[in-house]
Protein backbone atom coordinates (compact mmCIF):
# COMPACT_ATOMS: atom_id res chain seq x y z
CA UNK A 1 0.00 0.00 0.00
CA UNK A 2 2.85 2.67 0.86
CA UNK A 3 4.38 1.58 -2.40
CA UNK A 4 1.48 1.98 -4.02
CA UNK A 5 0.27 5.68 -2.34
CA UNK A 6 4.06 6.61 -3.36
CA UNK A 7 3.55 5.78 -7.22
CA UNK A 8 0.57 7.74 -7.22
CA UNK A 9 1.85 10.95 -5.23
CA UNK A 10 4.96 10.96 -7.34
CA UNK A 11 3.15 12.07 -10.34
CA UNK A 12 0.91 14.42 -8.70
CA UNK A 13 4.13 16.40 -6.92
CA UNK A 14 5.64 16.67 -10.60
CA UNK A 15 2.22 17.92 -11.76
CA UNK A 16 1.97 20.31 -8.96
CA UNK A 17 5.65 21.65 -9.74
CA UNK A 18 4.80 21.85 -13.52
CA UNK A 19 1.74 24.18 -12.52
CA UNK A 20 3.45 26.07 -10.38
CA UNK A 21 6.59 26.77 -12.65
CA UNK A 22 4.10 27.71 -15.55
CA UNK A 23 2.15 29.76 -13.26
CA UNK A 24 5.36 31.86 -12.56
CA UNK A 25 5.67 34.56 -15.53
CA UNK A 26 1.68 34.63 -15.47
CA UNK A 27 1.08 35.27 -11.72
CA UNK A 28 -1.35 37.66 -10.42
CA UNK A 29 0.22 41.10 -10.39
CA UNK A 30 0.33 42.08 -6.00
CA UNK A 31 -3.01 43.90 -4.69
CA UNK A 32 -0.76 47.30 -4.58
CA UNK A 33 -0.53 47.37 -8.05
CA UNK A 34 -3.50 49.64 -9.13
CA UNK A 35 -2.65 52.20 -6.81
CA UNK A 36 0.76 52.68 -8.21
CA UNK A 37 -1.45 52.92 -11.94
CA UNK A 38 -3.31 56.14 -10.12
CA UNK A 39 -4.62 58.10 -12.67
CA UNK A 40 -1.54 60.01 -13.94
CA UNK A 41 -4.02 63.40 -14.26
CA UNK A 42 -6.08 64.12 -11.28
CA UNK A 43 -7.63 66.69 -12.57
CA UNK A 44 -8.97 68.22 -15.84
CA UNK A 45 -6.52 71.23 -14.93
CA UNK A 46 -3.25 69.16 -15.00
CA UNK A 47 -4.60 67.20 -17.96
CA UNK A 48 -5.13 70.44 -20.07
CA UNK A 49 -1.83 71.37 -18.64
CA UNK A 50 0.26 68.76 -19.95
CA UNK A 51 -1.57 68.71 -22.75
CA UNK A 52 -0.50 72.45 -23.98
CA UNK A 53 2.93 72.25 -23.09
CA UNK A 54 2.95 69.36 -25.42
CA UNK A 55 1.15 71.52 -27.96
CA UNK A 56 3.36 74.58 -27.60
CA UNK A 57 6.24 72.31 -28.17
CA UNK A 58 4.73 70.55 -30.94
CA UNK A 59 4.02 74.07 -32.47
CA UNK A 60 7.07 75.89 -32.11
CA UNK A 61 8.95 72.78 -34.27
CA UNK A 62 6.44 73.36 -36.82
CA UNK A 63 7.32 76.57 -36.79
CA UNK A 64 10.67 76.21 -37.46
CA UNK A 65 9.79 73.85 -39.96
CA UNK A 66 7.94 76.22 -42.23
CA UNK A 67 10.24 79.06 -41.81
CA UNK A 68 12.99 76.97 -43.03
CA UNK A 69 12.50 75.23 -46.04
CA UNK A 70 15.46 73.35 -45.67
CA UNK A 71 14.99 71.77 -41.86
CA UNK A 72 14.85 68.55 -41.55
CA UNK A 73 11.00 66.82 -40.58
CA UNK A 74 12.34 64.52 -37.91
CA UNK A 75 11.96 67.14 -35.40
CA UNK A 76 8.47 67.37 -35.88
CA UNK A 77 8.00 63.24 -36.21
CA UNK A 78 9.28 63.27 -32.48
CA UNK A 79 6.42 65.09 -31.42
CA UNK A 80 3.41 63.34 -33.60
CA UNK A 81 2.21 59.91 -34.71
CA UNK A 82 3.25 58.30 -37.36
CA UNK A 83 -0.77 58.97 -38.62
CA UNK A 84 -0.20 62.58 -38.41
CA UNK A 85 3.02 62.88 -39.03
CA UNK A 86 2.07 61.54 -42.69
CA UNK A 87 -0.74 64.64 -42.93
CA UNK A 88 1.70 67.05 -41.65
CA UNK A 89 4.67 65.84 -44.13
CA UNK A 90 2.20 66.40 -47.06
CA UNK A 91 1.11 69.63 -46.30
CA UNK A 92 4.27 70.59 -45.92
CA UNK A 93 5.58 69.38 -48.88
CA UNK A 94 3.23 71.46 -50.68
CA UNK A 95 4.24 74.61 -48.90
CA UNK A 96 7.67 73.85 -49.84
CA UNK A 97 6.56 72.98 -53.41
CA UNK A 98 5.56 76.15 -53.96
CA UNK A 99 8.74 77.79 -52.44
CA UNK A 100 6.68 79.13 -49.66
CA UNK A 101 7.89 79.95 -46.27
CA UNK A 102 7.04 81.19 -43.25
CA UNK A 103 8.26 84.21 -41.43
CA UNK A 104 6.51 84.88 -37.51
CA UNK A 105 5.13 82.50 -35.80
CA UNK A 106 1.98 81.05 -35.34
CA UNK A 107 0.77 80.90 -31.33
CA UNK A 108 -1.30 79.22 -29.10
CA UNK A 109 -4.41 82.02 -28.18
CA UNK A 110 -5.90 79.88 -26.04
CA UNK A 111 -6.86 76.11 -25.39
CA UNK A 112 -9.61 74.41 -23.59
CA UNK A 113 -10.20 70.86 -22.39
CA UNK A 114 -12.74 68.85 -24.41
CA UNK A 115 -11.56 65.48 -22.88
CA UNK A 116 -9.33 63.20 -21.15
CA UNK A 117 -8.87 59.64 -20.44
CA UNK A 118 -6.82 56.77 -19.04
CA UNK A 119 -7.15 53.69 -19.82
CA UNK A 120 -4.09 51.24 -18.94
CA UNK A 121 -1.03 53.03 -19.68
CA UNK A 122 -2.74 54.61 -22.78
CA UNK A 123 -3.76 58.20 -22.55
CA UNK A 124 -6.36 60.48 -24.87
CA UNK A 125 -6.54 64.34 -24.19
CA UNK A 126 -8.51 65.83 -26.52
CA UNK A 127 -8.03 69.72 -26.71
CA UNK A 128 -9.63 73.24 -28.59
CA UNK A 129 -7.25 75.03 -29.83
CA UNK A 130 -7.36 78.60 -31.17
CA UNK A 131 -4.36 79.16 -33.20
CA UNK A 132 -3.68 82.61 -34.27
CA UNK A 133 -1.70 82.87 -37.56
CA UNK A 134 -1.44 86.85 -37.41
CA UNK A 135 1.59 87.50 -37.00
CA UNK A 136 2.63 85.05 -39.85
CA UNK A 137 3.81 86.31 -43.06
CA UNK A 138 3.97 83.87 -45.85
CA UNK A 139 7.16 84.56 -48.49
CA UNK A 140 7.46 83.43 -51.75
CA UNK A 141 11.13 82.43 -52.97
CA UNK A 142 11.80 85.79 -54.01
CA UNK A 143 11.20 87.08 -50.53
CA UNK A 144 7.80 88.38 -51.76
CA UNK A 145 5.07 88.76 -48.91
CA UNK A 146 2.00 86.19 -50.18
CA UNK A 147 0.23 86.51 -47.56
CA UNK A 148 -3.68 85.89 -48.81
CA UNK A 149 -5.43 89.03 -48.08
CA UNK A 150 -8.45 86.98 -46.39
CA UNK A 151 -6.58 84.58 -44.90
CA UNK A 152 -8.38 84.29 -41.80
CA UNK A 153 -6.08 85.10 -38.61
CA UNK A 154 -7.14 82.50 -35.45
CA UNK A 155 -8.52 79.12 -36.56
CA UNK A 156 -10.30 76.72 -34.30
CA UNK A 157 -8.97 73.28 -34.25
CA UNK A 158 -10.00 70.18 -32.55
CA UNK A 159 -6.67 68.48 -31.47
CA UNK A 160 -5.95 64.87 -30.44
CA UNK A 161 -2.56 64.26 -27.77
CA UNK A 162 -1.95 60.79 -27.14
CA UNK A 163 1.17 59.33 -25.69
CA UNK A 164 3.99 57.58 -26.70
CA UNK A 165 3.67 53.44 -26.27
CA UNK A 166 5.82 53.11 -23.38
CA UNK A 167 6.46 56.60 -22.23
CA UNK A 168 3.82 57.53 -19.87
CA UNK A 169 4.35 61.26 -19.82
CA UNK A 170 5.43 62.57 -23.02
CA UNK A 171 2.72 62.96 -25.22
CA UNK A 172 2.31 63.51 -28.91
CA UNK A 173 0.11 65.21 -31.35
CA UNK A 174 -2.38 62.76 -32.96
CA UNK A 175 -4.41 64.64 -35.10
CA UNK A 176 -5.67 68.16 -35.38
CA UNK A 177 -8.67 68.77 -37.83
CA UNK A 178 -10.88 72.11 -37.97
CA UNK A 179 -13.38 72.91 -35.31
CA UNK A 180 -15.92 74.71 -36.15
CA UNK A 181 -18.52 73.89 -32.86
CA UNK A 182 -18.55 76.89 -31.00
CA UNK A 183 -15.27 77.62 -29.55
CA UNK A 184 -14.50 81.16 -28.93
CA UNK A 185 -11.72 81.91 -31.49
CA UNK A 186 -12.29 84.93 -33.47
CA UNK B 1 -10.14 40.48 -20.27
CA UNK B 2 -6.84 41.38 -22.33
CA UNK B 3 -8.50 41.48 -25.39
CA UNK B 4 -11.81 43.88 -24.25
CA UNK B 5 -9.63 46.05 -22.81
CA UNK B 6 -7.38 46.79 -26.08
CA UNK B 7 -10.94 47.34 -28.05
CA UNK B 8 -11.72 49.84 -25.51
CA UNK B 9 -8.55 51.63 -26.12
CA UNK B 10 -8.93 51.51 -30.00
CA UNK B 11 -12.13 52.94 -29.45
CA UNK B 12 -10.92 55.59 -27.42
CA UNK B 13 -7.97 56.44 -29.56
CA UNK B 14 -10.63 57.95 -32.34
CA UNK B 15 -12.79 60.66 -30.65
CA UNK B 16 -13.04 62.75 -33.53
CA UNK B 17 -15.72 59.77 -35.35
CA UNK B 18 -18.31 60.50 -32.98
CA UNK B 19 -17.97 64.48 -32.19
CA UNK B 20 -18.08 67.78 -33.98
CA UNK B 21 -20.31 69.65 -35.96
CA UNK B 22 -18.64 70.33 -39.30
CA UNK B 23 -14.88 70.28 -40.50
CA UNK B 24 -12.76 70.83 -43.00
CA UNK B 25 -9.47 69.28 -43.29
CA UNK B 26 -6.67 71.58 -41.67
CA UNK B 27 -3.89 71.56 -39.55
CA UNK B 28 -0.93 74.19 -38.44
CA UNK B 29 0.72 74.13 -41.81
CA UNK B 30 -2.58 74.81 -43.76
CA UNK B 31 -3.37 77.57 -41.56
CA UNK B 32 -0.41 79.83 -42.84
CA UNK B 33 -2.19 79.61 -46.17
CA UNK B 34 -5.49 79.38 -45.45
CA UNK B 35 -7.59 76.69 -44.23
CA UNK B 36 -10.22 74.99 -46.99
CA UNK B 37 -13.81 75.71 -46.09
CA UNK B 38 -15.22 72.21 -46.58
CA UNK B 39 -18.69 71.21 -46.46
CA UNK B 40 -21.00 68.77 -47.67
CA UNK B 41 -24.56 67.94 -48.88
CA UNK B 42 -26.79 64.74 -49.76
CA UNK B 43 -29.06 65.88 -52.60
CA UNK B 44 -30.89 63.11 -54.38
CA UNK B 45 -28.91 60.06 -54.77
CA UNK B 46 -25.28 61.63 -54.51
CA UNK B 47 -23.43 63.63 -51.74
CA UNK B 48 -21.72 66.51 -52.80
CA UNK B 49 -18.56 67.73 -51.31
CA UNK B 50 -17.41 71.46 -52.00
CA UNK B 51 -14.64 73.47 -50.65
CA UNK B 52 -13.01 76.94 -51.48
CA UNK B 53 -9.40 77.14 -50.38
CA UNK B 54 -7.58 80.85 -51.13
CA UNK B 55 -4.60 79.72 -53.09
CA UNK B 56 -0.90 82.05 -53.06
CA UNK B 57 0.15 82.85 -56.13
CA UNK B 58 3.31 82.58 -57.18
CA UNK B 59 3.70 84.18 -60.81
CA UNK B 60 6.30 82.71 -63.15
CA UNK B 61 7.16 80.61 -60.53
CA UNK B 62 7.57 76.86 -61.13
CA UNK B 63 5.80 76.15 -57.91
CA UNK B 64 2.62 77.25 -59.22
CA UNK B 65 1.61 73.73 -60.85
CA UNK B 66 1.86 70.34 -59.83
CA UNK B 67 2.64 69.16 -63.43
CA UNK B 68 -1.28 67.56 -63.52
CA UNK B 69 -3.43 70.86 -63.17
CA UNK B 70 -6.21 70.35 -65.41
CA UNK B 71 -6.63 71.81 -68.51
CA UNK B 72 -8.29 74.96 -68.65
CA UNK B 73 -7.31 75.94 -65.18
CA UNK B 74 -5.52 78.65 -65.91
CA UNK B 75 -4.51 80.54 -69.16
CA UNK B 76 -2.15 82.69 -70.92
CA UNK B 77 0.59 84.10 -67.78
CA UNK B 78 -2.01 83.97 -65.23
CA UNK B 79 -0.90 81.94 -62.21
CA UNK B 80 -1.65 78.50 -62.50
CA UNK B 81 -3.72 76.85 -59.13
CA UNK B 82 -1.14 74.61 -57.10
CA UNK B 83 -3.45 71.98 -57.17
CA UNK B 84 -5.56 70.33 -59.62
CA UNK B 85 -9.05 71.07 -60.11
CA UNK B 86 -10.56 67.93 -60.45
CA UNK B 87 -13.62 65.66 -59.66
CA UNK B 88 -15.79 67.77 -62.43
CA UNK B 89 -18.97 69.46 -62.51
CA UNK B 90 -18.68 71.41 -65.44
CA UNK B 91 -18.85 75.26 -64.40
CA UNK B 92 -18.36 74.47 -60.99
CA UNK B 93 -14.80 73.74 -60.71
CA UNK B 94 -13.10 76.52 -61.17
CA UNK B 95 -10.32 78.79 -60.13
CA UNK B 96 -10.79 82.69 -59.92
CA UNK B 97 -9.10 85.50 -59.17
CA UNK B 98 -10.48 87.94 -56.90
CA UNK B 99 -9.55 91.78 -57.21
CA UNK B 100 -10.49 92.95 -53.38
CA UNK B 101 -9.17 96.45 -52.72
CA UNK B 102 -5.84 95.70 -51.57
CA UNK B 103 -4.76 96.72 -47.88
CA UNK B 104 -1.04 97.72 -48.49
CA UNK B 105 -0.28 94.51 -46.82
CA UNK B 106 0.61 91.85 -49.48
CA UNK B 107 2.30 92.42 -53.21
CA UNK B 108 -0.01 93.94 -55.30
CA UNK B 109 0.71 92.26 -58.46
CA UNK B 110 -0.02 88.68 -56.81
CA UNK B 111 -3.58 88.53 -56.38
CA UNK B 112 -5.27 86.10 -53.86
CA UNK B 113 -6.84 82.87 -56.24
CA UNK B 114 -9.24 81.18 -54.52
CA UNK B 115 -10.29 78.17 -55.95
CA UNK B 116 -13.70 76.71 -55.80
CA UNK B 117 -14.46 72.77 -56.52
CA UNK B 118 -17.32 70.30 -56.21
CA UNK B 119 -17.12 66.83 -56.00
CA UNK B 120 -20.32 64.26 -56.36
CA UNK B 121 -20.24 61.06 -54.60
CA UNK B 122 -22.82 58.08 -55.87
CA UNK B 123 -22.86 54.88 -53.38
CA UNK B 124 -22.63 51.68 -55.66
CA UNK B 125 -26.49 51.10 -56.77
CA UNK B 126 -28.13 48.10 -54.60
CA UNK B 127 -29.35 44.82 -56.41
CA UNK B 128 -32.13 43.28 -55.30
CA UNK B 129 -33.73 39.61 -56.19
CA UNK B 130 -36.44 37.39 -54.94
CA UNK B 131 -37.12 34.03 -53.85
CA UNK B 132 -38.50 31.73 -55.80
CA UNK B 133 -36.88 33.64 -58.39
CA UNK B 134 -39.94 35.55 -60.86
CA UNK B 135 -43.02 33.73 -59.60
CA UNK B 136 -44.32 33.90 -56.33
CA UNK B 137 -47.39 31.19 -55.30
CA UNK B 138 -50.60 33.36 -53.70
CA UNK B 139 -51.20 33.29 -50.28
CA UNK B 140 -47.42 32.41 -49.81
CA UNK B 141 -44.76 34.63 -48.39
CA UNK B 142 -42.54 35.50 -51.45
CA UNK B 143 -38.96 36.43 -49.92
CA UNK B 144 -37.06 39.62 -51.13
CA UNK B 145 -33.76 40.76 -49.96
CA UNK B 146 -31.22 43.67 -51.18
CA UNK B 147 -27.62 43.10 -51.34
CA UNK B 148 -25.86 46.16 -50.67
CA UNK B 149 -23.65 47.37 -47.42
CA UNK B 150 -21.49 49.93 -46.00
CA UNK B 151 -18.55 51.32 -48.60
CA UNK B 152 -16.57 54.00 -48.72
CA UNK B 153 -16.37 55.43 -52.67
CA UNK B 154 -13.28 57.98 -53.40
CA UNK B 155 -12.43 61.10 -55.05
CA UNK B 156 -10.55 64.44 -54.78
CA UNK B 157 -11.71 67.78 -53.56
CA UNK B 158 -9.78 70.85 -54.47
CA UNK B 159 -6.39 68.54 -55.04
CA UNK B 160 -6.34 66.16 -51.96
CA UNK B 161 -8.34 62.93 -51.44
CA UNK B 162 -11.72 62.84 -50.18
CA UNK B 163 -14.13 59.86 -49.32
CA UNK B 164 -17.66 59.18 -48.49
CA UNK B 165 -18.31 56.55 -46.67
CA UNK B 166 -22.36 55.10 -47.35
CA UNK B 167 -24.19 53.05 -45.10
CA UNK B 168 -27.60 51.56 -45.71
CA UNK B 169 -29.72 52.27 -43.70
CA UNK B 170 -33.71 51.54 -44.62
CA UNK B 171 -35.42 49.88 -47.57
CA UNK B 172 -38.15 51.13 -49.15
CA UNK B 173 -40.54 48.03 -51.16
CA UNK B 174 -43.45 48.74 -53.28
CA UNK B 175 -44.51 45.71 -54.03
CA UNK B 176 -46.87 46.30 -57.16
CA UNK B 177 -49.83 45.59 -55.79
CA UNK B 178 -50.38 49.28 -53.83
CA UNK B 179 -48.89 47.94 -51.01
CA UNK B 180 -45.69 49.53 -49.47
CA UNK B 181 -43.06 48.34 -46.38
CA UNK B 182 -40.08 50.66 -45.05
CA UNK B 183 -37.91 47.85 -43.22
CA UNK B 184 -34.47 48.51 -41.44
CA UNK B 185 -33.43 44.79 -42.91
CA UNK B 186 -31.99 43.69 -46.34
CA UNK B 187 -33.49 40.73 -45.52
CA UNK B 188 -31.80 37.52 -46.92
CA UNK B 189 -31.64 34.38 -48.70
CA UNK B 190 -34.04 31.32 -46.99
CA UNK B 191 -31.09 29.11 -47.06
CA UNK B 192 -29.36 31.98 -44.76
CA UNK B 193 -31.89 32.13 -42.75
CA UNK B 194 -32.09 28.76 -41.95
CA UNK B 195 -35.85 28.55 -42.99
CA UNK B 196 -37.41 26.32 -45.50
CA UNK B 197 -38.60 27.68 -48.72
CA UNK B 198 -42.10 29.54 -48.41
CA UNK B 199 -41.41 30.42 -44.80
CA UNK B 200 -42.37 34.41 -43.94
CA UNK B 201 -39.06 36.59 -43.24
CA UNK B 202 -38.48 39.84 -42.16
CA UNK B 203 -39.24 40.99 -45.56
CA UNK B 204 -41.20 38.64 -47.23
CA UNK B 205 -44.67 39.80 -48.97
CA UNK B 206 -47.87 37.52 -49.31
CA UNK B 207 -49.60 38.72 -52.67
CA UNK B 208 -53.43 37.86 -52.48
CA UNK B 209 -53.92 38.12 -56.18
CA UNK B 210 -52.78 36.38 -59.54
CA UNK B 211 -50.85 38.67 -61.80
CA UNK B 212 -47.51 40.41 -63.04
CA UNK B 213 -46.02 42.75 -60.67
CA UNK B 214 -43.20 44.86 -60.58
CA UNK B 215 -41.66 45.16 -57.44
CA UNK B 216 -39.82 48.18 -57.46
CA UNK B 217 -36.84 49.13 -53.95
CA UNK B 218 -35.18 52.23 -53.07
CA UNK B 219 -32.81 51.94 -50.58
CA UNK B 220 -32.11 54.63 -48.38
CA UNK B 221 -27.91 55.41 -46.97
CA UNK B 222 -26.60 58.01 -44.60
CA UNK B 223 -23.44 59.70 -46.00
CA UNK B 224 -20.20 60.52 -43.89
CA UNK B 225 -17.15 62.59 -45.55
CA UNK B 226 -13.72 63.05 -44.51
CA UNK B 227 -11.45 65.30 -46.39
CA UNK B 228 -7.32 65.52 -46.51
CA UNK B 229 -7.61 62.20 -44.50
CA UNK B 230 -8.82 63.81 -41.58
CA UNK B 231 -11.92 62.36 -39.29
CA UNK B 232 -15.44 61.39 -40.92
CA UNK B 233 -17.89 63.77 -40.38
CA UNK B 234 -22.06 63.23 -41.02
CA UNK B 235 -23.56 64.80 -43.83
CA UNK B 236 -27.32 65.57 -42.60
CA UNK B 237 -29.93 63.74 -44.43
CA UNK B 238 -30.56 60.27 -45.89
CA UNK B 239 -29.36 59.69 -50.15
CA UNK B 240 -32.21 57.34 -51.59
CA UNK B 241 -30.74 55.18 -54.18
CA UNK B 242 -33.00 53.02 -56.50
CA UNK B 243 -32.19 49.16 -57.02
CA UNK B 244 -33.54 46.86 -59.74
CA UNK B 245 -36.50 46.21 -60.64
CA UNK B 246 -38.04 42.78 -60.44
CA UNK B 247 -41.02 41.62 -62.58
CA UNK B 248 -42.59 38.61 -61.73
CA UNK B 249 -45.70 36.48 -62.05
CA UNK B 250 -48.15 35.50 -59.49
CA UNK B 251 -50.31 32.30 -59.81
CA UNK B 252 -52.37 30.46 -57.44
CA UNK B 253 -50.65 27.17 -56.32
CA UNK B 254 -52.76 24.80 -58.28
CA UNK B 255 -51.57 26.30 -61.73
CA UNK B 256 -47.97 27.03 -60.41
CA UNK B 257 -44.82 25.18 -62.42
CA UNK B 258 -43.18 23.09 -59.74
CA UNK B 259 -39.43 22.17 -59.76
CA UNK B 260 -39.90 17.88 -58.72
CA UNK B 261 -42.66 16.05 -58.62
CA UNK B 262 -45.03 16.77 -55.59
CA UNK B 263 -45.91 13.26 -55.11
CA UNK B 264 -41.97 12.05 -55.00
CA UNK B 265 -41.02 15.47 -53.45
CA UNK B 266 -43.60 16.11 -51.15
CA UNK B 267 -41.34 19.40 -49.56
CA UNK B 268 -40.19 21.00 -52.89
CA UNK B 269 -41.22 24.29 -53.87
CA UNK B 270 -45.08 24.78 -54.49
CA UNK B 271 -46.01 21.37 -53.47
Amino acid sequence: MPRRLRLAVAPLVLLIATLTACAEPTRLPPPEEPAARAPLFASDEEALAAATEAYEEYLAVSNAITSNPDAPLAPLQEKTSSAHFENLEASITQLRAQGLRSEGSSALASVELQQHSQIGDEILIVVYVCLDVSSTRLLDQNGNDVTPRDRADRVALEVALINESGALRDLIVDGSETWTGGLNCS
Amino acid sequence: MMPMLLLLVSLALNPADSIGITSAGCDEVMALTGCPNVGGSIEGDSALLNGDLTMVGAPGSSGGGSGDSSPGAGSGGSPMPPMPCEEVFAGLCYGEGQDKPGDGTASPSIPPLTLSDVAAFRPQAPRQSMQPDGWMVVGLPTNFYARTGTHIVSGTLLGSPADVRFTPVGYRWRYGDSSAARLATPGATWQALGLREFDATPTSHVYRAPGTYVIELDVEFTAEYRFAGGAWWALSGVLVVPANDLVAVAGSAVTVLVDRDCATAPHGPGC
